[in-house]
């Protein structure tokens, strides 16, 4: 009887070189030996995890999305977002918000710069063009600014972010006066002191306002300074998600995996350096990293080049 | 028919992803490009637009499915030779958990393994080499290298299941 081994030698082989094996051969040793089918698929799942991580490059989205519209709109019009966009990566649209307010964020700046650009380099108004016509406003917000989301207030702590309202849908008015898209006050974003929005009567309605205003005190901002990081070595016997990294907001003291939220440490989905790069924006930052028994010195040191990288200044390595 | 407008949005803000996971799961950029876009392409053509709050997770899965599609197309024997999933649609049923599972194979590989096993994994998945090419580079015996890359997938396998 063969061993596991020499099952999973035979599949190397017949891997190498497929061509010398009928499809019968081939079809035989993955759906009749249990040990070289899951030899199999963890050879399929390791090709599959280093394509991965080798596609974590940044990707060239406007320039796919012109590929596409050569390919497959062209006889349509260009949009031309992109000539008022070109410096922003994301938009993201807001949730749950119907009138079509459209969230414009720089990840890049966001997470890499802690200080807000000056008002020079940022105007509070852009218009949003499609073609020849004016679809919608843009609006830049400065770190420090009174955001009233709905029912949610807080202090905007993003040193770049900027919302977008769309004219069809949403009325915006700055200091109680209606704007007009085509002839846009010329204001830095630092005079915006407070920004509503929400919906009302069937439309979206954004009110920007200037004036001065008392910020309530107990108005806290929308990024938490103080994460704890988890570190296992090893992917947790029972995990669901298999992961030696786990994060959790605020200051925590426990060791047990499962009560964190598990990332990952180059992943893109849910990557430790979005957290970190974060917490980073505020000066009041605060991380404690809690190393589980039997984590290697080399994951340790990986994550304080990492913590560098993020300008993470302020965290406590701490060991049971 | 979609408004432009609003594919445009999608386009910006899910192309990232969707074109990872499909560079992922069909290895080559080109093939990976062509079938993002037919996921939109079909968008466009419908008049059925994701609410936003599923939008991520309507587009991210047509992309596996157009993907598996494309590997179905492909004959067994290019299927084995390039270590294609032959059992994708149970291995991407939960495509985050799926890749965070396979980022821990790499990173237990690249931390774990020992010289030369980690050396032999790495050029096997990674760099796509065969045996008998990774033998040469290595100035090792052949049936050397057969065996310790058995003993790397087995001891990867005790820590992480696919």
């Amino acid at each position: 009887m063969e061993t596991t081994n020499d099952n999973i030698s035979r599949l190397l082989e017949m891997l190498d070189n497929p061509s010398a094996f009928t499809e019968q051969e081939i079809r035989d040793i993955i759906n009749s030996d249990d040990e070289a089918r899951e030899a199999y698929r963890l050879m399929v799942a390791a090709k599959q995890g280093y394509r991965h991580m080798q596609s974590n490059q940044a990707i060239d989205t406007e320039a796919s999305w012109q590929r596409f519209e050569q390919e497959h709109m062209p006889r349509q019009r260009r949009f031309d977002w992109m000539k008022i966009a070109a410096s922003f990566i994301g938009i993201l649209l807001i949730t749950g918000m119907a009138f079509a307010a459209v969230h414009i964020l720089s990840p890049s700046k966001t997470h890499e710069s802690n200080e807000a650009p000056s008002d020079s380099e940022q105007k509070m108004l852009t218009a949003l063009h499609d073609g020849d016509a004016i679809v919608a406003i843009a609006v830049n917000v400065c770190k420090g600014t009174w955001i009233q989301n709905g029912d949610d207030s807080y202090i905007e702590e993003h040193p770049t972010f900027s919302f977008g309202f769309r004219l069809k849908s949403t009325t915006v008015k700055l200091d109680g006066m209606e704007i007009d898209a085509h002839n846009l006050p010329s204001l830095p974003a630092s005079a915006l002191k407070k920004l509503e929005m929400g919906r009302k009567d069937g439309r979206g309605f954004a009110n920007l306002i200037t004036a001065p205003i008392k910020i309530p005190a107990n108005l806290k901002g929308n990024i938490n300074p103080e994460l704890t990081i988890l570190l296992t070595g090893v992917v947790p016997q029972n995990a669901t998600a298999r992961s030696s990294i786990y994060v959790k907001r605020g200051l925590h003291e426990g060791f047990d995996w499962k009560e964190y939220q598990y990332t990952s440490w180059t992943g893109q989905a849910e990557n430790v350096r979005r957290y970190l790069g974060e917490v980073a924006i505020r000066k009041d930052h605060h991380v404690r990293i809690n190393i589980c028994k039997g984590v290697s010195n080399k994951h340790i040191d990986r994550i304080k080049k990492i913590m560098e990288e993020c300008n993470v200044t302020n965290y406590e390595i701490i060991q049971p | 028919m979609i408004d432009k407008t609003i594919l445009h949005r999608l386009f910006c803000r899910h192309y990232s992803e969707m074109i990872r996971l499909a560079r992922t799961l069909l290895y080559d950029d080109a093939e990976a490009e062509d079938a993002v876009q037919d996921v939109f392409v079909r968008l466009m053509q419908s008049d059925i637009l994701p609410a936003d709050d599923k939008a991520k997770a309507y587009l991210m899965t047509a992309v596996r499915n157009g993907c598996i599609n494309r590997i179905k197309q492909k004959t067994l024997d290019e299927q084995f030779r390039e270590l294609y999933s032959l059992d994708a649609e149970s291995d991407w049923q939960q495509a985050e958990q799926r890749m965070t599972m396979l980022e821990a194979i790499c990173e237990y590989a690249d931390n774990y393994l020992y010289e030369p096993h980690r050396t032999i994994f790495q050029l096997r998945f990674e760099e796509g080499l065969k045996l008998k090419d990774i033998a040469s580079r290595l100035d090792m015996n052949l049936k050397t290298v057969f065996k310790y890359l058995s003993q790397s997938i087995q001891s990867v396998q005790k820590q992480v299941k696919p």
